[in-house]
């Protein structure tokens, strides 16, 4: 499928991947060695950041005890999760996350185009504020939302009474209602954020062109728009979908008193609530949910296989956007009203109660600014704040230049090992977050004493890097998948070496991608707990950790005074970044 | 500027062979194009003049140096080559303003700021694009991607330029007054350009030498007169414009006093004479051609009206006519086949109207099948 | 310290032993009856002495975010000079890092603070502790807190009931645990979930083994609505989504004032959890390890803890403090978990609250 240019039928033939590779990298041959040699350091590393943690929790799934600890290999661990109960489990655990991602991908690409695509106003603004509640702590907008659709007090359901006059709640937030709609607060906006770049990347001219041809709007967007999307469209299901079935805060808070069970409240249980964690209970669950999603992984690269995607090509084109006229008040409507029940209500509350003594008690004399002041005046918030800032700028960083180079790899080049070290990128996604976090303590604290990893902010940030790379090498890959390879080719012609190339040709071109992945990777860091509260050393607290400490203290309204700084914190990184991307597109 | 040497240069895909065995001299300065349809490998062959490309069988050489070869083994990437190339695409970076995309080779190769200045301002003056500089290139037209394509490609001055179909995103206008800007710039500077295009006219147009390539392989290099005229073999004749080709029989060979031969033959309804560049032995089949600007329309029955006594005749009636403009063309439908015949489109026709269609022996040509 | 307060028959077998071999020759003499009084003495300044050599401590706890943590920590480098570096992280989690840091060889941390059932786990099965030393204090503790597992006892958390005082009306209060039986609470109860690890499993552990499973089976049938995070639930409560929550951590209410809501101390006392510290082993810091051990149950963090509502493990503690706090502070002790059943009778939980 080649939908760019009426290249000849010899290029189409040999663009058939079985034929040949970007021919551009086969001739990376400065010789091959080096290259080998890149490959296999490419390789180790990722071995070391996936492999290795993820090899412990496998010897942890098949061996009786934990490592380090005397024991025998048995299978006890699968056999005893192959009960009916699990799978009605797993069937309600897919059949949530299924539901949750199907609306939130059809919201998100909907919100993507319109920023995107349609000369909807202010959707400059919009763009930044309706990916805010991605950046709160889940369990912030949990409790917002707690507040605000509880069958009993909650103030829609109050509103509605006084309105309705009835004694019937609206809505109930305990339900599965509930469950999918806290998920999808951050699966709208992450998607959202995954795609909206391609969208704004495509040259206009392959829709007109479609236009042109007789098809309607809608059947252009379905037909070529859509289409020529699919990487990114396929990628940020995936992560979606398999982010949904390893979530467990939503269901936790408002599937449990519902009666609503997932794998992961169950993974959780029998690491938490145990008498002595069942390690190898855990561990074999993960593995078994693994196995499912790589299929999924493997019908991806079945799906994508031997198409092209390239749709911004070497020929300048004018970013123009739909003119909608008057509709585009309606889709200006639908971005104030997602903004409204998705950021105003929740983030509302947080900052409405950040004020008073106690959220959801607004009178006059419960007004303070203590949880401000006390805050600012905690000096471990200050030292976490700092931690955390330095491995988030370290992390994200060094996530996205090893996610740039594996995605570019894995998608623009013919190398052997490509697979390999994509599959790779994909593992630490396919495993649940508490899980992992045990994987990352086996693998640093057994290594050998001389290696100073346990126990060092290292530990923390090669986590960290693990952590983010999944998502940093599927945000690359839709971005490498748009660009056609003139471009590179001809940088490599005019003199430019290989990594001239990519720094000055791909990685500029891809950098709206680089740096909305950054930004996820970033905050990323910033809300990662699993993992930080089992590797954190004395000392090296992260702003997780503190927020922990705070919420199991019952300081609720200090964690959403941290949450809201955080959130302000994402408002000045998006606004530097499209201000920067704005500057440069304006021009054209 | 530089030569360019392909020896028995071989592009295998797995058991498909692009590209076979072709040699090649581009002497320097010489403007060379391939042309050939859609999968005949001449964008293979440039790529692998590029680098883009490996070779996986011969030798290629620019100048005196040898930039792949594959028994050896020995391959120069291609940023390497000192190479200019302008693309189909045009490759130009979206993020970059014009004045960028044609300092790129300069800047990559780290000369100083100055000079940097001073050769982009003159490669865009070449290309008349200098008051375009600071524009972001996206928001170029496509003829002036195009120039500042050719502007970055020049900037550097290579070794040699390779173009690949570079004018196939132009309108029909545009591409006719870019070519003829861009042979007038090759010729002044005395540049070396390889041209991969399936636009024949364009072809003719722009080259010294023109090479005609088919599944793989070169069928006949030459200048484009040669080509267009004296074809080597049916292929290369059916492959400019729409000739007639006719199916004939020899009857009689002999040397034309030069390098060619003169014929007798005949076809179904018709005999005549023309040229080959063979002797063909008497009862040989062959193609003979003769293109549509070469043929006359007359008056039914007007026997050989004055055209060389040796001159090729037909009857036939007027099947079809369309209005092209500076000419019209005329179906003529004989005995043999349909006659593809082009007047002046002053020329009354009638449709149905008996004629004889008429062409000196100089304008037939015949190439064995 | 006198001789007198020093009571070797309260020391079970594990304690001697440990005593044996950590005070040595001094011990024998105490055995002896020959003036052990200086002797001891003498012994626990050479702890002093060594523990401020050591300068610093690293302490694990499992109570996380408490503000009293860095309260006690800071008054300990007070009174001994020494640093507290503190480590948080739920009961698992440091569980898992004490465990595997050991395995590796890596002693990184002192002291452990924790719950009853986790040291059970700590000494039985990750074989991660240190048997007990004996220190000045941990003698004079409450003879109930004198455990035969190798943790020297703190403080107790105790567990009761919070009502919304805007949705229950004074003259309905439950009184004990026995009235949240009382089908008028149907569907009005919000419960911290008895079938996982947690208070509610707590609560059902004591009920059942001391009401019975009637009882319990009773309480199953006011529909229950679960949950697991304490804070967010009280809060719920308070905003009137449930009447009753239960069970409650007592020591909650001095940050709830303000709201409308009532910590009840049930007639029948309250569920607790024993907390306490554990020598890990191969502490790097052995000497400020003890030190801290014995400065926990010494007077000072006693009353510290007295003050928030802990029980203390200290008679005598809860003097002049606020009627409201004294009550939670001294309140009836009803019961608390066997680390031994707990497999059974999680099942039992299960089977029970479907």
């Amino acid at each position: 499928m080649t939908i760019i240019h009426n290249r000849s039928l010899d290029d189409i033939a040999e663009n058939t991947p079985t034929l040949r590779g970007n021919a551009f990298t086969r001739a990376f041959s400065g010789g091959s060695l080096p290259r080998l040699i890149g490959m296999l350091l490419l390789i180790l590393i990722l071995a070391f950041l996936t492999l290795y943690p993820l090899g412990m929790l496998l010897y942890g799934s098949l061996h009786s005890t934990p490592p380090g600890m005397a024991g025998e290999f048995n299978l006890n661990g699968y056999r005893s999760i192959m009960t009916t109960q699990n799978l009605i489990v797993l069937a309600n655990t897919v059949g949530i996350s299924l539901a949750k991602t199907i609306p939130s991908l059809v919201i998100a690409v909907f919100l993507a185009w319109i920023i995107a695509r349609t000369d909807t106003p202010f959707r400059g603004t919009l763009e930044v504020l309706i990916t805010l509640p991605f950046f709160i702590p889940p369990i912030l907008t949990a409790m917002a939302w707690g507040m605000l659709a509880n069958p009993q007090v909650g103030v829609i359901n109050m509103v509605w009474r006084w309105m309705s006059g009835g004694t019937d709640p609206l809505v109930n937030i305990y339900s599965y209602g509930g469950v999918i709609w806290h998920m999808c607060q951050y699966s709208i906006p992450f998607l959202f954020l995954f795609m909206v770049d391609a969208f704004r990347a495509m040259d206009p001219s392959l829709e007109e062109s479609s236009r042109m041809c007789g098809a309607s709007r809608w059947t252009t967007f379905r037909k070529i728009t859509l289409l020529l999307m699919l990487p990114v469209l396929t990628s940020s299901f995936m992560l979606s979908f398999i982010k949904g079935i390893e979530t467990f805060e939503s269901a936790l808070f408002f599937g449990l008193p519902a009666g609503i069970k997932v794998i992961t409240t169950d993974i959780y249980e029998s690491i938490n609530h145990r008498a002595t964690p069942d390690y190898q209970y855990a561990t074999s669950l993960s593995f078994a949910i693994m196995g499912l999603m790589l299929l999924l992984v493997i019908a991806q690269w079945a799906i994508l296989r031997g198409k092209s995607f390239q749709t911004v090509t070497g020929k300048g084109f004018r970013p123009n956007v739909m003119e909608l006229g008057p509709w585009r008040w309606v889709t200006f409507a639908f971005c104030v009203l997602f903004f409204l029940l998705t950021v105003v209500l929740p983030v509302g509350q947080l900052m409405l109660g950040s004020f008073f003594r106690f959220f959801g008690f607004y009178t006059y004399d419960m007004l303070t600014l203590e949880h401000y002041r006390s805050v600012f005046s905690n000096s471990e918030f200050w030292r976490a704040l700092r931690n955390t800032m330095v491995l988030g700028l370290l992390g994200a960083s060094a996530t996205m230049v090893l996610g740039a180079i594996v995605a570019y790899i894995s998608i623009r080049t013919r190398w052997r090992g490509r697979s390999l070290i994509d599959g790779m990128a994909w593992l630490p996604w396919m495993m649940p977050g508490m899980v992992l976090g045990v994987g990352f303590l086996w693998a640093f604290a057994m290594l050998p004493g001389p290696i100073p990893i346990y126990g060092t902010i290292w530990a923390l940030l090669l986590a960290y890097i693990a952590l983010g790379t999944p998502v940093a090498v599927r945000v690359m890959t839709g971005s490498y998948h748009q660009l056609s390879y003139d471009l590179e080719e001809c940088s490599r012609v005019h003199g430019a070496s290989w990594f001239q190339t990519m720094w000055r040709i791909l990685v500029a071109l891809a950098w709206p991608a680089f740096a909305v992945g950054w930004v996820l990777t970033f905050f990323g860091i910033m809300r990662e707990l699993s993992a930080s509260i089992l590797l954190y050393s004395v000392g090296s607290e992260t702003l997780a950790v503190v927020l922990m400490k705070l919420w199991a203290n019952g300081n609720a309204e200090q964690v959403s005074v941290i949450g809201l700084m955080m959130m302000l914190m994402v408002i000045v990184f998006r606004w530097v970044q499209l201000a920067f991307i704005n500057a440069r597109v304006s021009k054209l | 500027m530089a030569s360019v040497t392909l020896e028995n240069v071989t592009r295998m895909y797995g058991a498909i062979t692009a590209v076979d065995n072709v040699n090649l001299k581009i002497k320097s300065g010489e403007f060379v194009t391939l042309l050939g349809p859609s999968g005949c490998g001449k964008t293979t062959t440039l790529r692998m003049v590029a680098g883009l490309e490996k070779n996986t069988g011969g030798r290629i050489s620019i100048g005196d140096n040898v930039v792949s070869d594959s028994e050896k083994g020995y391959f120069v990437p291609s940023e390497r080559r000192r190479l200019g190339m302008v693309f189909q695409s045009y490759a130009i970076w979206p993020h970059m303003t014009v004045f960028d995309n044609v300092a790129y080779p300069l800047r990559i190769r780290r000369r100083p700021d100055q000079e940097i200045r001073e050769r982009v301002m003159k490669a865009l003056t070449l290309v008349e694009m200098e008051k375009y500089a600071d524009r972001p290139s996206p928001a170029l037209s496509g003829g002036q991607q195009q120039r500042v394509a050719i502007a970055r490609a020049l900037v550097f001055e290579p070794e040699v330029l390779l173009l690949d179909e570079p004018l196939s995103n132009l309108d029909a206008r545009l591409r006719t007054q870019m070519g003829d800007d861009f042979r007038e710039l090759q010729q002044r500077l005395k540049i070396t350009a390889l041209y991969v295009t399936h636009d024949q006219s364009e072809a003719m147009a722009l080259s010294d030498r023109v090479v005609v390539m088919h599944g793989g392989q070169i069928l006949q290099v030459g200048a484009p007169e040669e080509i267009y005229r004296r074809p080597e073999n049916r292929r290369v004749a059916a492959f400019f414009g729409t000739p007639n080709l006719l199916n004939a029989t020899v009857k009689d060979c002999r040397p034309n006093g030069g390098q060619y031969y003169k014929l007798d033959v005949e076809g179904q309804g018709w005999s005549g004479e023309c040229h080959a560049a063979t002797e063909m032995p008497k009862g040989a089949d062959v193609t003979v051609m003769v293109r549509p600007e070469n043929l006359e329309i007359r008056e039914a029955g007007a026997v050989n009206g004055g055209l060389s006594p040796n001159g090729l005749e037909w009857s036939g009636e007027i099947s079809q006519a369309i209005f092209r403009g500076p000419h019209r063309s005329i179906m003529v439908k004989t005995p043999a086949q349909t006659l593809h015949v082009e007047t002046p489109s002053l020329a009354d026709v009638g449709i149905g109207r008996p004629v004889t269609v008429a062409a000196p022996s100089s304008a037939a040509w015949a190439v064995r099948n | 310290m006198t001789t007198s307060k020093f009571n070797m028959s309260a020391m079970g077998s594990w304690s001697r032993r440990v005593f044996l071999a950590a005070a040595g020759s001094a011990a024998i003499i105490a055995a002896a009856g020959v003036p052990a009084a200086n002797a001891q003495d003498a012994e626990w300044q050479k702890v002093i002495d060594a523990g401020k050599k050591e300068g610093s401590l690293v302490l694990y706890t499992a109570l996380v975010g408490q503000p009293s943590t860095k309260q006690i920590a800071a008054a300990f480098t007070k009174e001994y000079g020494i640093n507290v570096e503190v480590l948080e992280a739920r009961a698992s989690e440091i569980r898992e890092r004490v465990r595997v840091e050991q395995s590796a060889g890596r002693f990184a941390a002192d002291v452990m603070f924790t719950s009853e059932g986790q040291t059970m786990l700590y000494d039985t099965e990750d074989k991660s502790v240190d048997p007990l030393p004996v220190t000045p204090n941990s003698t004079k503790i409450g003879d109930r807190f004198k455990l035969k597992v190798p943790m020297a006892s703190v403080m107790t958390i105790p567990y009761g009931i919070m009502i919304n005082t805007g949705l229950v009306k004074p003259a309905d209060e439950p009184k004990s645990w026995k009235d949240l039986a009382d089908p008028k609470w149907q569907g009005k109860i919000l419960s911290d979930d008895p079938r996982a690890i947690g208070a509610g499993y707590l609560w059902f552990f004591s009920t059942y083994t001391r009401i019975g499973e009637d009882y319990v089976k009773k309480v199953a049938d006011q529909k229950l609505v679960f949950t697991r995070d304490q804070r967010e639930s009280q809060r719920r409560t308070a905003r009137g989504e449930y009447s009753i929550y239960t069970p409650v951590i007592m020591t909650d209410f001095s940050d709830l004032k303000g709201l409308p809501v009532k910590f009840i101390i049930p007639e029948e006392g309250v569920p607790y959890v024993l907390y306490g510290n554990v020598l890990l082993k191969k502490a790097p810091h052995p000497n400020a390890a003890k030190l801290y051990l014995d400065f926990m149950q010494g007077p000072t963090v006693q009353k510290i803890y007295a003050s928030l509502g802990y029980g203390p493990v200290l008679a005598g503690m809860t003097e002049g403090l606020p009627a409201d706090v004294k009550a939670i502070s001294e309140a009836k002790l009803y019961g608390t978990t066997d680390t031994t059943r707990q497999n059974e009778m999680l099942a039992k939980s299960k089977e029970i609250f479907k």
